[in-house]
């Protein structure tokens, strides 16, 4: 990782893609292939970038206030794919319409690693830009 | 290995009771819940069903001249001989059913999970398990509700008392700690909330909440029609993904006997042994990332030349979407034997440095030692693959009861010794080895021919008439194949129709998540991530 470049930090949650195409881009193949590093943490605190597929389960519903608390703190939220839920979407609504929310949105469950890295890349502008 | 004389002799057995049937090379018995116990105490220890592989409860309002409103089915696994033994109960909604928990230790979360999903009366208090507390929307019952439910409040930390081992305390009472690790921390990976309690360095006992990212799949999967299934149920483990899907065709193949091409069960096999590569790659990768160790670079570049070969064969990295029923939807193309050949030699080459790397690295050696499972333990909850390989059973349904033409392949199970995260990594690692050996021979011996069976060539309507007017008995279907975490497969109600009417999953990482305090006991703080990485646990799979 070099000194001089910015670092990312993303942290992903919630999405089954988190165990697969996420690694991908720790891979050799597409770790250079941004004008910035990028690491994958486990602090979603220290976290600019949240991925998530933006489903509040009924059991996270308790949590809801503490995700809503993450990400109103300059973070980007990049959602991802498309899930399916018997549930209600009533509180993933909420968080949608936050305006204080930046948001980038992926579509699809078979996301390729370029489109995560593309994805990446607008966060990094909404956070270095805005 | 299974055995149809071994079969027979316990349908003799079992068909002393009138209610007995066989289906499939399974047997199946109807019993009221006033005799359950009997049955499973003689199922186990007098027949060797030591495994109970899953509970599927059925709510029967859409049943035509069903005597009674709900059951049962409880799967009973002989590793021994092979052979499976469905147990149905049927009952009133009034009616209360004996726990078997005393019997079988994990059918404490499956009996949570038919109590609170259909409003079973249990004889025993039941907690919620993957639905909030107190609700009373029961959605898997035919006629639910699924719009309003309440919200559980954050639970607090549970006060000490006693010594949890409820042995002889080592240290004072008060030298105890208990520790949360919320959904949010890396601790989980995301997919629950553990209470850790420490005596205060190693682990002595955990409390687990599960079901932050339940979907309901099994209710979603009932009110879509055979094919949406298929395209549904490869999402249930991305990584891995045309495990289900096979998993899901199979059990359909099964049910109306259809006889596939050689060619497609080859490419099947192919497929399989690449998702289970894939996987490995991944959970090695999970496993020296949370080590910090810089080899986890390593095996995502091997992953990458297999998802490769994937997109290069059906076009999409992780091989969603490739089972059809009757078949696989395309043939290898031309030139991708030779890709893999030369895949295969590299990526060899790369696991034998990258294991000699870390196996000469005393920190990973360290870390990954302690908190051994005993195979006591794992046949009581019901564990399955490398997790239990590592325990030292040796078992692997590609051996027992193979599917497609496993038994003509010449390979090897590798079996652990102590059940420590150590032992998992080396199980996984030979695992890779195994499956390419498996790989090369179907390759070479590739049989040449159709890819789909001639009645199964139709476009989606075609399709669809045809199997609408293949006679479908009302029955419980169950088909598991070995996915690269375990045994993963369906349990499946047809009600006259290859619609399903209740869709029961059954996934390799909800036991390991119920045992997960055996996995962890005795070990750091620090090791906590490194030994679940090295389960392979898969957040979707926990969904139901």
């Amino acid at each position: 990782m070099s000194k001089n470049k910015p670092v990312l930090k993303i942290f992903s949650f919630g999405h089954p893609l988190m165990t697969t195409e996420w690694r991908s881009i720790l891979g050799d193949k597409y770790c250079h292939a941004l004008p910035f590093d990028y690491v994958i943490t486990d602090n979603m605190a220290d976290a600019s970038v949240i991925a998530w597929d933006g489903v509040i389960s009924l059991k996270l519903g308790s949590l809801q206030a503490e995700l809503e608390n993450h990400l109103t703190k300059g973070k980007v939220l990049l959602l991802l794919g498309e899930s399916h839920t018997l549930f209600q979407k009533g509180s993933l609504v909420r968080i949608f319409n936050n305006p204080e929310i930046a948001t980038i949105q992926l579509n699809g469950w078979s996301v390729l690693p370029e489109e995560i890295l593309s994805a990446l890349e607008t966060c990094y502008q909404k956070i270095t830009h805005v | 290995m299974f055995s149809w004389k071994e079969f027979q002799k316990t349908k003799t057995i079992l068909s002393q009771d009138s209610a007995y049937k066989e289906l499939m090379g399974q047997h199946h018995v109807t019993v009221r819940p006033v005799n359950l116990i009997r049955w499973v105490e003689m199922a186990k220890d007098d027949l060797g069903y030591l495994t109970l592989v899953e509970i599927a409860g059925a709510d029967l309002a859409g049943v035509e001249k069903s005597e009674y409103g709900f059951e049962l089915t409880y799967h009973l696994l002989n590793m021994g001989n092979h052979q499976r033994l469905n147990i149905h109960v049927i009952f009133d909604l009034q009616e209360i059913v004996p726990s078997i928990v005393h019997l079988f230790s994990n059918a404490d979360w499956m009996e949570r999970e038919q109590g609170e999903a259909l409003g079973i009366n249990f004889s025993r208090p039941l907690q919620a398990l993957l639905l909030p507390k107190k609700q009373t929307n029961y959605p898997l019952r035919k006629i639910a509700h699924t719009e309003h439910w309440p919200v559980d409040e954050v639970e607090a930390l549970p006060q000490i008392k006693t010594n949890p081992n409820k042995s002889e305390a080592p240290y004072a009472e008060e030298a105890f700690v208990w520790k949360k690790y919320d959904v949010f921390s890396p601790s989980t990976f995301g997919m629950f909330d553990w209470m850790v309690c420490y005596d205060p360095t190693n682990v002595v006992d955990t409390k687990m909440n599960i079901g932050f990212h339940h979907q309901g799949l099994e209710k979603i999967l009932e009110q879509k029609d055979w094919q949406h299934v298929l395209q549904l149920v490869d999402k249930i483990h991305v990584g891995a993904a045309p495990t289900y899907g096979i998993a899901w065709a199979k059990n359909l193949e099964d049910l109306l006997r259809i006889k596939l091409p050689e060619r497609a069960q080859a490419i099947r096999i192919v497929v399989l042994e690449l998702a289970r590569i894939a996987e490995h790659f991944t959970v090695m990768h999970e496993l020296t990332f949370a080590l910090g160790l810089d080899e986890h670079r390593l095996f995502i570049n091997c992953r990458e030349k297999i998802y490769e070969l994937m997109e290069k064969y059906c076009g999409r990295r992780q091989g969603l979407g490739i089972a059809q029923i009757g078949g696989v939807k395309q043939d290898l193309p031309h030139g991708w034997i030779i890709e893999y050949q030369s895949v295969c030699e590299i990526v060899l080459k790369t696991l034998r440095t990258i294991h000699r790397s870390l196996v000469s690295q005393s920190k990973f050696r360290e870390q990954l030692n302690g908190g051994a499972v005993s195979a006591q333990t794992v046949l009581e909850w019901g564990i399955s693959g490398p997790a239990m390989r590592a325990s030292g059973l040796n078992f692997d349904l590609r051996k027992s009861q193979p599917f497609y033409f496993y038994q003509d392949i010449d390979f090897d199970i590798p079996v652990g010794i102590n059940g420590t995260a150590y032992d998992r990594y080396l199980i996984r690692h030979e695992e890779v080895f195994q499956s390419f050996r498996i790989i090369t021979q179907v390759i070479d011996n590739l049989p040449l021919g159709e890819i789909l069976s001639a009645d199964f060539d139709k476009d989606f309507f075609g399709l669809q008439n045809y199997l609408g007017s293949m006679p479908i008995p009302q029955a419980w279907q169950y088909t598991g194949i070995e996915s690269p975490n375990g045994e993963a497969g369906f349990l499946v109600m047809f009600n006259q129709s290859v619609n399903p009417y209740r869709v029961k999953i059954k996934t390799p990482s909800l036991p390991l998540v119920q045992a997960l305090t055996h996995f962890v006991s005795g070990i750091r703080e620090e090791q906590l991530r490194p030994y679940l990485a090295s389960l392979g646990i898969r957040q979707f799979e926990l969904d139901r």
